[in-house]
């Protein structure tokens, strides 16, 4: 089997469904489905879940030889894997068509978009240089698997430390965490693949689609956009686009969905920052592996809703109610480990009240004092003052002539002078570079 | 599952019914059962003298001997008898290739339905869904459809037309709503009329008026997975009243 098999009898319902302004989940069309990300204990790993779909990505490094055409830059190694695992019809062990086409686009979205300083991963021109591969292992096909992969690779990168390196001018030293904090990408802007399944000729546009919408949909398009608006990659399969405005009108859409999914990434990135900082255990990828819990890394079953919010609350409070029960039925069984959660319309899950803590590991102690130096402040002050950069696009122009930092030229132009108090908040390499 | 009154947490060697087991645990009370026949249903298996736990779920027993593991996967495992909802995937020939959702396609011979001679062949296309039975179902051979029962005629089995939709669920919940006790489809069948398929493959066709009127009873189906009788009532009740042109 190389794709989905779907019936012409639920193609059929869903074009109708569509055509009447209806999803099976009982989203609306711009509704995104629940997204999730939690960090692992390492630098660079996390799962990342879009519903029902499932990413696993792990950022590694290794120090390789750069390539002779560009000597002074680090390399960005994408590699997506879809194994049968994550749907019954792919076989794992050959390279599919879907691998090929998501690697793609995130080599489009990530390694060409420019987002990683690549030059800031070289140790030794044209002798040694970082090599950062991203794995991303597809655990869950449930659509939109390229948006969920590009917030996973993003996520995962913006996570990464790399070892700090010494240049002894014979040969280079790695050192350990141990003996010098580990530093963080540098990430220019964040780039995230929206997709969206058209049908109809575009007259309906639905965003997130699930897998038998994209299976189903005339045109399956991927936006990739960054934070700030600027187009990064755009792919187009299926059948051609009619209208004029169509992408215009998707990626302006996409923007404002990657403005809003970059803001979570970087408030999840910030959350687990925090808690490294606190001194507290990291619950690494631990707490979505709960060991006292029925319904562990399970998925929603309930893939067919009703889009009546009425409907969908009266289901709720019937199931919260018959909860209850059950939750008092527990109690007189007189079994107090256990109580009943309420996890969503109609499921419910078992947990144990008792405290079990199994392979959680130790407290991490090296990483206390590594506060805030980069990545709170810095990522914080950047996202304020790129938005205002971009507002004042026309203002303050940047121009990269060369390699060091010493030849970064600032243009300003003269009518907008007064405007450069908001070079003060610049970040110190733009500072160093103003002649 | 929930309401099944689960235990967790005893991962010895012995499995025990009604709790979760893990593949490799033996099950003591059937090994030792001796003069008693022991029939050993999906997720069981014999090795030498032992019975032992081959897929991880929950113990199952129901009588007289019977044991079986209750677990969700994503795929079917064929089993003679039974009566699945396939997908058309292939015409080859003298046989349709069929997607039933096991590892291998099933394949249904032409011939397999009612009224059809060599000149009279029956309708099918690709994508078109069946509602058949399995034939045979052995471990190195693909399974064998037939759209006929032992007197040669088609009774429910045959084409189901390409209007309504196709869903998936659990394998759980189809004999959940398949069982006697269960009032759910007559239920809704009192206000709704509705046609429907359900297969034992975990996939239920359902053809209703309108699509509004499909995704509730779908919706009503999947809700009632952990629901108990007297709430599939109340879930069924509340859903007609608050339904407007149905």
């Amino acid at each position: 089997m190389k794709e989905l098999i779907v019936s012409t009898c639920e193609k059929n319902f869903i074009r109708q469904a569509v055509s009447q302004g209806k999803r099976l989940d009982g989203r609306k069309f711009d509704d995104l489905r629940k997204l999730d990300i939690k960090y692992g204990l390492e630098w660079g790993s996390c799962v990342t879940t879009l519903g029902s779909t499932k990413v696993v990505a792990q950022v590694s490094c290794d120090v390789q030889v750069p390539k002779t055409s560009r000597p002074n830059e680090g390399l960005l190694f994408i590699n997506v894997e879809l194994s049968g695992m994550a749907s019954v019809h792919f076989e794992s062990g050959k390279i599919n068509d879907a691998e090929v086409k998501i690697n793609r686009i995130l080599e489009k979205c990530f390694r060409e978009s420019k987002c990683i300083d690549l030059e800031a991963l070289c140790i030794v021109a044209e002798e040694k240089v970082w090599n950062v591969r991203v794995d991303l292992n597809i655990l869950n096909y449930e659509g939109n698997v390229v948006g969920c992969c590009s917030i996973a690779a993003l996520a995962a990168l913006a996570h990464f430390r790399h070892p700090d390196v010494t240049s002894t001018g014979e040969g280079i030293i790695i050192h350990s965490e141990a003996e010098r904090d580990a530093i963080p990408l540098t990430i220019h802007h964040y780039p995230v693949a929206v997709s969206f399944a058209l049908f109809d000729q575009g007259k309906h546009i639905i965003h997130d689609p699930t897998a038998l919408e994209e299976h189903v949909s005339d045109v399956q398009l991927v936006v990739c956009v960054n934070s700030y608006r600027e187009l990064c990659g755009l792919y187009l399969e299926g059948s051609s686009i009619k209208t004029v405005d169509l992408v215009v009108r998707c990626s302006s859409q996409a923007a404002k969905i990657a403005k809003r999914l970059v803001d979570y990434v970087r408030d999840t990135l910030q959350e687990d920052q925090n808690v490294r900082n606190s001194n507290m255990q990291v619950p690494g990828l631990v707490s979505c592996v709960n060991e006292d819990s029925l319904f562990a890394l399970s998925q929603e079953r309930l893939i067919i809703k009703l889009t009546d919010r009425e409907l969908q609350e009266k289901i709720k409070e019937l199931t919260t109610e018959t909860e209850e029960k059950l939750d008092v039925e527990m109690k007189d069984c007189s079994n107090e480990d256990m109580k009943i959660v309420s996890t969503g319309p109609s499921s419910a899950e078992l947990v144990s009240n008792l405290d079990v803590k199994v392979g959680l590991g130790d407290k991490n102690a090296w990483m206390v004092d590594e506060g805030g130096d980069y990545s709170s402040e810095s990522e914080n002050s950047e996202v304020e003052l790129v938005q205002e950069v971009s507002r004042h696009e026309k203002v303050i122009q940047l121009e990269l002539s060369g390699d060091s930092e010493e030849e970064e030229v600032t243009v300003l132009k003269p009518e907008n002078l007064e405007q450069r108090d908001l070079s003060q908040k610049l970040p110190k390499k733009k500072k160093s570079g103003k002649k | 599952m929930v309401s099944e009154d689960v235990k967790v947490g005893h991962f010895g060697r012995e499995a025990i019914v009604g709790s979760v087991v893990l593949p490799g645990q033996v099950v003591e009370e059937a090994s030792s059962a001796e003069q008693k026949k022991v029939t050993l249903g999906p997720g069981v298996e014999r090795v030498k003298e032992n019975i032992v736990v081959c897929n991880s779920g929950i113990l199952k027993k129901s009588e007289p001997n019977i044991y079986y593991v209750d677990n969700l996967q994503k795929r079917y495992t064929p089993v003679r008898k039974e009566c699945v909802i396939g997908v058309v995937t292939m015409k080859a020939g003298d046989i349709f290739k069929i997607d039933i959702n096991s590892s291998e396609q099933a394949s249904l011979s032409y011939l397999a339905f009612e009224n059809v001679s060599k000149k009279n062949r029956p309708r099918i296309e690709v994508g078109d869904l069946v509602y058949a039975q399995i034939l045979s179902a052995s471990k190195d051979m693909e399974p064998e459809l037939v759209c006929v029962n032992s007197y040669g005629k088609q009774v429910t089995m045959g084409v189901l037309p390409a209007e309504g939709f196709l869903f998936q669920c659990s394998i759980n919940l189809i004999r959940k709503i398949l069982s006697p006790e269960c009032p759910l489809l007559s239920k809704l069948g009192k206000r709704i009329p509705y046609e429907t398929a359900i297969g034992m493959n975990g996939r239920i066709w359902i053809k209703a008026k309108n699509v509004d009127a499909t995704l509730l009873i779908g919706n009503a189906i999947l809700a009632s997975e952990y629901a108990s009788t007297e709430t599939i009532n109340e879930i069924c009740d509340n859903l007609l009243k608050k339904l407007p042109n149905v």
